[in-house]
């Protein structure tokens, strides 16, 4: 007797994820290092289509330029041996300063800057302090 | 001493493996003595655990630093309350923290139940055994806090400034208490699964478990939030993090559980359902916790990279699966009582209504948060979804619960008469309708903003409306106003402390509205100029700075006005610890007004001309949030108070559903 609303409570549901599902897709964003934006395919169709994506990168200190209005920031993003010159308009986290490495999240322009919106500090790992007499920790990345 | 604490460890986690095995083999065999020295064992284990880490908070508070994790998360001028918060501080800390909290609820839950739930308790152990010896083997061996430094350094490395702050202290504890309490539901409902005792037993003795578990896990949940705000200067409160969903995801499937054992006590069903949902729950706290430690994301909680992964990826398989076969075995025993929804105006559909949402809600979460990552295994492709991907499905789940929050508690069980909820929800439509149009008058176009807070009216003054409806029932038996008041919620715990619950649902909800209404703008302001947002003028007078023993701090000095009229002053800062002088802080400064904040970070400075690059924003209807939150803990606390006369009735009713006698009567 009860089954009807049982049934029908999962079908919503089923429902709903095939909706979570297909936003999901929609909102996604992909996430490149700076050199897998240079050669990656799925990096230069999103570059071509102007969608958001994610680079990650080093920051080249020797490029930083503060200059302007202090909203914005220039940098440097390299990767082994790619290199990609970043703009980014906000405020910067804390923790950039000591970051070696970064992510940007924004779009490519057409002249090959990339213009950024979101400036993530990664690798917290790095601020697990090495001890006196210790060897350095082995800093790899997520 | 370190190494005291260390063999205490290991100790435990061989009682641990004691407890399960004398344990489960006095279940197997029906002997009394095994059972109760797997009891003993497990007592025992806590105890060791207990000396663990008293060990850690001993070695914290006498410097230390031969310990590696002493030295790393603590110094000498570290003020002395947050040289206890640096015992949960580190990795290590942490699950040494996590394992003597679940060992000791484990022991708690043991004595308190020992005798009312007898035929539950051997089986209740083992599952604590194995989980417990879990922790307590990682700690022991893969994350150890004892491990020592080759030399003794000087001072310690610092606690990160970050996490000295009033709400870090208490956030992670809290969130730890409300993880680790969840332990104790799903070890009864393995126990129950196991011994075959199905009956409601499990769930009467589970239930303020998971009703305290639940709350410290929504006070976790609101004290990170509102640190967020506080201190890490984004200017909001909830940002999608996979670390704060790995907290949400067991949250949202503890509330979804405490709402459908209402249902399996009232009327015998949705029993598999409830099984399923507090193994999920367990699970989701176990893959959380995994998430966040095993270096899987990067975000603001991340802690180092070790290997505890693999560790924990097995852990967690063993523990789905293990839980899966034990309900698959068990499924003839899981027959919901005869009945079942018998149609849509009744409190079991209302119920179920709920579950949907709050599952379609987890659903939505773990894909965004979980997907990217296997889909990373299995492709190499890395990809991420942000706060769109999670606001554009939770949101309307979150409209759709308040809605149902006005419908539900007025619906009876099994049916309703329409008349009857016709009229008690006219008053409320119609004052939710003139508030809209109020609303409007004001000037507020945004047709979401408009809906959604039109349903919050609604569900908050239905829900004013029962309990006036209860208080007034009590006065016309000549009952005066107070204590009517105070002998309704007293009478009637879970009912009125659940409403009161629901009212700081709808604060909440109210005040996440208000996002949809955020401004905020960013300049770079000489001395003596000023922004405008929001009809406020923010003038900036110039960098101050200050010396204190452990900090230094650069702060720009904002005036807040509006209209003309002087609000306040604003000083959001940029704080150097000493210890830590490459990490500087900034936080932000916030003027909390009634029905809105305003809320400023200093970015980029220079010290020569006093400039400062300064981002406004002015966050409306905020103080929902916070107020909410409290509200809603305040009624957890009602509901959850031990209430004599409902227990008595509930055991009547649970006897009467086929539960039979109660464990402790039955013969042997």
């Amino acid at each position: 007797m009860g089954l009807r609303y049982l049934v029908g409570a999962v079908v919503i549901l089923c429902a709903f994820a095939a909706i979570s599902v297909l936003t999901y897709y929609d909102s996604e964003e992909a996430y490149f290092t700076v050199d897998e934006l240079a050669t990656d395919a799925r990096a230069a169709e999103a570059r071509d289509e102007g969608r958001t994506l994610q680079v990650r990168g080093e920051v080249d200190r020797a490029s930083l330029d503060r200059s302007g209005d202090g909203l914005e920031l220039r940098f440097d993003l390299v990767g082994l041996d790619g290199r990609m010159p970043v703009v980014y308009r906000g405020l910067v986290p804390d923790t950039f300063d000591q970051a070696e490495t970064v992510t940007v999240g924004g779009r490519v322009a057409p002249e090959g800057t990339f213009v950024a919106d979101r400036l993530f500090v990664q690798c917290p790992s790095k601020y697990e302090a090495v001890p006196p007499g210790a060897a350095p920790a082995d800093g790899t990345d997520a | 001493m370190a190494e005291l604490g260390h063999l205490a460890l290991a100790l435990g986690f061989g009682l641990c493996v004691l407890a399960a095995g004398a344990s489960a083999l006095g279940a197997r065999t029906a002997s009394g003595e095994l059972v109760a020295a797997g009891r003993r064992a497990l007592l025992a284990a806590t105890a060791m655990a207990t000396l663990a880490i008293a060990v850690l908070v001993v070695s914290l508070y006498r410097h230390d630093f031969t310990l590696t994790y002493v030295w790393r998360n603590s110094s000498r001028t570290t003020p002395l309350g947050y040289l206890l918060t640096a015992t949960w501080g580190g990795q290590e800390g942490s699950l040494l923290f996590w394992s003597w909290l679940s060992l000791a609820f484990a022991s708690t839950a043991l004595l308190r139940r020992w005798r009312a739930d007898a035929a539950l308790m051997p089986w209740f152990t083992v599952t604590c055994a194995l989980v417990c010896g879990f922790f307590l083997g990682l700690v022991a061996w893969v994350a150890n806090p004892f491990e020592r430094l080759a030399l003794l350094p000087a001072d310690g490395n610092g606690l990160n400034p970050l996490l000295q702050h009033p709400g870090m202290a208490f956030h992670p504890p809290a969130l730890y208490l409300g993880f680790t309490g969840l332990l104790v539901p799903f070890a009864l409902a393995i126990a129950a699964l196991a011994s075959g005792r199905l009956d409601a037993g499990w769930i009467r003795a589970s239930r303020r478990w998971t009703l305290v578990a639940w709350a410290m896990l929504t006070i976790g949940l609101a004290l990170g939030a509102r640190w967020a705000y506080d201190v890490l200067g984004w200017g909001g409160y909830w940002g999608w993090d996979p670390v704060e969903n790995a907290a949400l995801m067991p949250w949202l499937a503890a509330t979804a559980f405490l709402h459908s054992v209402m249902v399996e006590e009232r009327r015998g069903m949705f029993r598999l359902w409830n099984v399923v949902l507090v193994i999920l729950a367990f699970t989701l706290v176990v893959v959380g916790t995994f998430l966040t430690r095993a270096g899987l994301v990067s975000s603001v909680h991340a802690f180092a990279q070790s290997d505890i992964g693999p560790y924990f990826l097995g852990f967690t398989t063993a523990l789905l699966l293990g839980s899966i076969l034990l309900v698959w075995w068990r499924l003839p025993l899981l027959r919901d009582a005869p009945g079942g929804v018998e149609t849509v105006l009744s409190r079991e559909a209302a119920f179920l209504g709920n579950n949907v949402l709050f599952i379609g809600m987890l659903f939505a979460v773990f894909w965004g948060t979980l997907f990217p990552l296997f889909s990373e295994l299995a492709t190499g492709d890395r990809v991420t979804v942000g706060p769109p991907y999670f606001n554009r499905l939770v949101m309307p789940l979150g409209w759709a619960l308040v809605a149902l929050m006005a419908i539900g508690p007025l619906l009876g069980w099994r049916q309703t008469a329409p008349q009857s909820l016709r009229q008690a929800l006219v008053a409320p439509a119609v004052s939710a309708l003139g508030i809209t149009v109020a609303l409007l008058l004001a000037g507020v176009r945004h047709p979401v903003a408009l809906v959604a807070l039109a349903t919050c009216a609604f569900a908050l003054l239905a829900t004013i409306g029962e309990i006036a409806r209860g208080v007034f029932a009590r006065r016309r038996r000549g009952e005066a106003w107070p204590l009517a008041i105070v002998r309704l919620f007293a009478r009637s715990r879970r009912r009125y402390g659940g409403f009161v619950v629901h009212i700081g649902v709808i604060l909440l909800a109210a005040g996440v509205v208000g996002n949809l209404f955020v401004a905020s703008i960013e300049a770079r302001l000489m001395p003596g100029e000023a922004l405008d947002v929001s009809g406020y003028r923010i003038t900036h007078r110039g960098l101050t700075m200050s010396d204190a023993p452990d900090v230094r701090s650069l702060a720009a000095e904002l005036e807040v006005a509006r209209g003309g009229r002087l609000l306040g002053t604003l000083a959001p800062a940029r704080m150097v610890f000493r210890q830590r002088e490459d990490q500087p802080v900034t936080t932000p400064a916030i003027l909390r007004r009634a029905h809105e904040d305003v809320y400023a970070l200093m970015g980029a400075f220079d010290v020569d001309t006093g400039a400062a690059t300064i981002k406004v924003q002015v966050n409306p209807l905020v103080g929902g949030v916070w107020w909410g939150m409290v509200v809603l803990v305040l009624g957890t606390l009602i509901a959850a108070w031990p209430d004599g006369a409902e227990r008595r009735v509930l055991d009547v009713e649970l006897r009467r559903l086929g539960g039979g006698l109660p464990a402790r009567a039955r013969p042997r």
